[in-house]
């Protein structure tokens, strides 16, 4: 199976139209799903239930779906507690309860190779001076643990020629770093950070002369931010207004705030916005969108949950994930970019659940 | 964009798109109707509202929704007079005049309104409103209603008071009684108002909002009336289940289907009692049978209504979760769900139409569970005398009701362990002479 993966993992992600991709994938993906099938035997009593046969996989639409927080509930292993190297968390900003995402070797490369693919793609191959929004203890781990922060910033880092993280441990703007990133030069630079902390550190700061000066020398840095519009939501901030604030603040244009759609259960593949602000899906990955209420497969312009599915998961079963975000997909292979395959926009996280009734009880 | 933390939906009889009137004027104007409510004979106030229920039960359900039957049979002349003898000491003359009761010939008692009915009614059951409006007006109450920031079925019933008439009473009078306003949970000065202007304060709502009503000023004589926060469940037994099992299940999934169940009385749980070690399967076999029913109930009685992501989110979530470690019975799309597993006790309710199936050994175990927040039990137990037994010993730990399977949604007095329309008045004594 492995050599299927692997060939996939060569191939440039945005390089082959729908049709000859769904060759390739359909492959890899029913390889996948035959190594759950057979390795992890809750996976498999699973898709018995949902009478689903690995072995006649026509239409990516018929493989059963996991919700993206059966990852907070229960641990579904697919090779043996052995093999796992890495153990990572979600931020849990829903439910106040994270995901644990174990991660093997296979899974662990797979995901490094696929983010490095995609983002090459998007920033190219030249190494970057990052300025990471973080505290650099984000990064270090707790024997196997590490927060899905720490695991994303340390998946940019092997973009980086040099990276400063410029928050102190209160998640504070630390001057003392900022002054020292003041008399170095940089030119190209790349900025990085989760979109919740950005927007905090943006609101904390407008008025910071020394950060404005910092940046009035930079002129058109990237900013790449992660990890979901939950929190701003709640704030009623949409993404034109925070692609504006942040283009002011870091002295760029705002088709160079680039928002990466991803997920914790499924690391290693970003969805960045191209200069059209579209998600392109990579030759790593395929998306649906389904209905709401008849969780069936919706057609382009109709929006719905994303369901993504991809064969990078070796470690556990979370090849095609239904997640709680509601998008649309645009189109295939003609996003005026010039990227191949769908190309999707990210609409917003679902919304709180229903008014309570006399039949709300906080627990019985 | 300006948010509007106060509205003034309707008074003196008139829906208003928007209204500078303050809460303070409203009252004042609310007030000025209690000398009509209080002329108006009982007899009458009967006439009325079983007028008013036949006007329902004919009307289209797309005006007024599903449970139109429900609600039509409890505006019925012959069960309100039954509600209203039962709530006030089997003479409810009492309400127009002051009357002997039982055989006590040294006072007269009269049941006099308290003032000012106060309804906070919770967003997905507004519906549920109407039982205590319809209670409160019947006592001769006043009723200022707070509206939930989506209640347009509750707005559509309130209105159509005006659509009609009887020989003594006039809807529009009737409905110059009532006025309706909304105010944002963050409108803390109005509550108060709302509050502290209150005879009896009525709250229909989940925890966090009732524990926010009661923590809202009010005056030192103002009667509190909480509905909710509940939880509710049923209980069968195999003796029950043997010649039953169909119509069992289909007056359970009415029990369940019924305000998509976010109503206090709505079914979470059910358990099957069963001790017979050679039908190991009985309990797996009336989930199934209960899914048949859902799906019925959903396809040809009370479609459900339209939830949100979060909602669809939640039910897919544990159906997942309890395909790995049980038995999930529900339709492609979230409709309905049946689950069944082999945990123990009561299950965290997801509302939506989810039930969770359990078994149990022996169905006098089930007092382990019970606290004051439960309220209804739906019973199936076969034998009179042990049904009897039962209910006397679980519901002395909690629980306010006992109906029959398929009754449990039918709002009768006493609920919540209350008899609403006691409450809602003040006993004055005279003596006999």
């Amino acid at each position: 199976m492995n050599e299927i993966i692997d060939e996939l993992m060569k191939i440039k992600p945005f390089s082959l139209g729908f049709e000859e991709k769904k060759i390739h994938f359909i492959k890899c993906i029913s390889e996948s799903i035959k190594f759950h099938y057979e390795n992890c035997p809750d996976y498999q009593n699973y898709c018995k239930k949902k009478n689903f046969d690995p072995d006649n996989i026509t239409d990516i639409s018929n493989i059963p779906f996991l919700p993206v927080d059966i990852f907070k509930k229960m641990t579904l292993l697919s090779v043996p507690k052995s093999k796992i190297i890495k153990i990572i968390k979600s931020s849990g900003t829903t439910t106040n309860m994270p995901s644990i995402i174990h991660l093997d070797r296979i899974t662990a490369n797979r995901q490094m190779l696929s983010l490095n693919s995609i983002m090459t793609d998007f920033i190219g191959k030249e190494k970057l001076n990052l300025i990471i929004i973080d505290n650099e203890k984000t990064l270090e781990s707790n024997d196997q643990n590490l927060s899905s922060r720490g695991t994303a910033i340390r998946g940019m880092l092997i973009f980086a020629k040099k990276f400063t993280c410029i928050l102190n441990e209160n998640l504070k703007l630390d001057s003392r770093i900022i002054s020292q990133l003041e008399n170095t030069n940089n030119s190209t630079t790349y900025i990085f950070g989760f979109t919740w902390l950005i927007h905090k550190i943006l609101s904390e700061n407008k008025n910071n002369k020394t950060f404005n000066n910092l940046f009035s020398k930079i002129s058109e840095s990237t900013v790449l931010h992660i990890g979901g519009w939950k929190k701003l939501s709640d704030l009623s901030i949409d993404k034109q207004q925070f692609n504006k604030e942040c283009s002011e603040f870091f002295n760029t244009s705002s088709e160079k705030i680039i928002d990466l759609y991803g997920m914790t259960e499924q690391l290693g593949i970003v969805y960045p916005d191209c200069q059209y602000g579209n998600k392109h899906v990579p030759i790593f990955s395929e998306i649906l969108i389904r209905d709401i209420h008849s969780l069936e497969v919706q057609p382009f312009g109709k929006s719905g949950f994303i369901q993504v599915i991809s064969p990078i998961p070796n470690s556990y079963p979370g090849v095609s994930l239904l997640t709680d975000d509601i998008g649309e997909i645009l189109g295939i292979d003609d996003c005026p970019c010039g990227r191949k395959g769908t190309y999707f926009i990210f609409k917003k996280r679902s919304e709180m659940a229903d008014p309570k009734g006399c039949g709300d009880t906080l627990d019985i | 964009m300006i948010l509007l933390t106060f509205k003034n939906i309707l008074s003196d009889g008139i829906l208003h798109e928007s209204s500078s009137d303050d809460l303070e004027s409203l009252i004042v104007n609310l007030k000025s109707k209690k000398e009509w409510l209080h002329s108006q004979k009982i007899d009458d106030l009967l006439d009325y509202f079983d007028s008013l229920g036949n006007y329902w039960k004919n009307s289209s359900t797309d005006d007024f929704g599903n449970n139109l039957k429900h609600i039509s049979e409890f505006l019925s002349r012959v069960n309100l007079t039954k509600e209203l003898k039962i709530s006030l000491r089997g003479n409810f003359s009492a309400l127009d005049d002051f009357v002997q009761l039982f055989d006590d010939s040294e006072f007269l008692y009269h049941a006099q309104p308290r003032g000012i009915s106060v309804h906070w009614i919770a967003g997905n059951v507004d519906v549920l409103g109407i039982f205590s409006v319809v209670q409160a007006l019947l006592t001769k109450n006043l009723c200022l209603i707070k509206v939930p920031h989506d209640y347009p079925l509750l707005k559509k019933l309130i209105l159509s008071f005006k659509d009609v008439s009887t020989k003594k009473i006039s809807g529009k009078d009737l409905l110059n009684c009532i006025t309706l306003v909304y105010i944002d949970r963050t409108d803390i000065s109005n509550q108060e108002i709302l509050s502290k202007n209150a005879d009896i304060r009525i709250a229909w709502g989940g925890e966090e909002a009732v524990s926010t009503i009661l923590s809202l000023k009010k005056n030192f004589f103002t009667e509190d009336i909480i509905y909710g926060p509940k939880y509710s469940y049923a209980i069968l037994d195999s003796e029950f289940l043997k010649d039953n099992l169909k119509n069992a299940t289909q007056r359970l999934a009415l029990d369940i289907s019924i305000f998509d169940q976010y109503a206090c009385n709505s079914p979470h749980t059910i358990f099957v009692e069963n001790n017979d070690a050679d039908n190991p399967d009985l309990v797996k076999d009336f989930a199934k049978e209960l899914s048949n029913s859902m799906e019925t109930v959903n396809r040809l009685i009370l479609p459900k209504s339209q939830i949100s992501e979060k909602k669809s989110m939640d039910i897919l979530s544990l159906r997942a979760e309890y395909d790995f470690k049980g038995e999930v019975f529900a339709p492609k799309n979230t409709d309905w769900t049946v689950i069944y597993s082999e945990e123990e006790g009561l299950a965290d309710p997801c509302f939506s139409r989810v039930v969770f199936i359990r078994s149990i050994k022996n169905a006098e175990e089930i007092g382990k569970f019970h606290n004051r927040k439960i309220q209804s039990i739906g019973i199936g137990i076969s034998d009179h005398k042990r049904r009897k037994k039962l209910i006397d010993s679980i519901t002395l730990l909690g629980g306010d009701r006992c109906p029959s399977i398929g009754n449990m949604s039918k709002f009768h007095s006493p609920w919540d362990g209350i008899f609403g329309m006691d409450r809602m008045v003040r006993w004055i004594s005279m003596t006999n002479q």
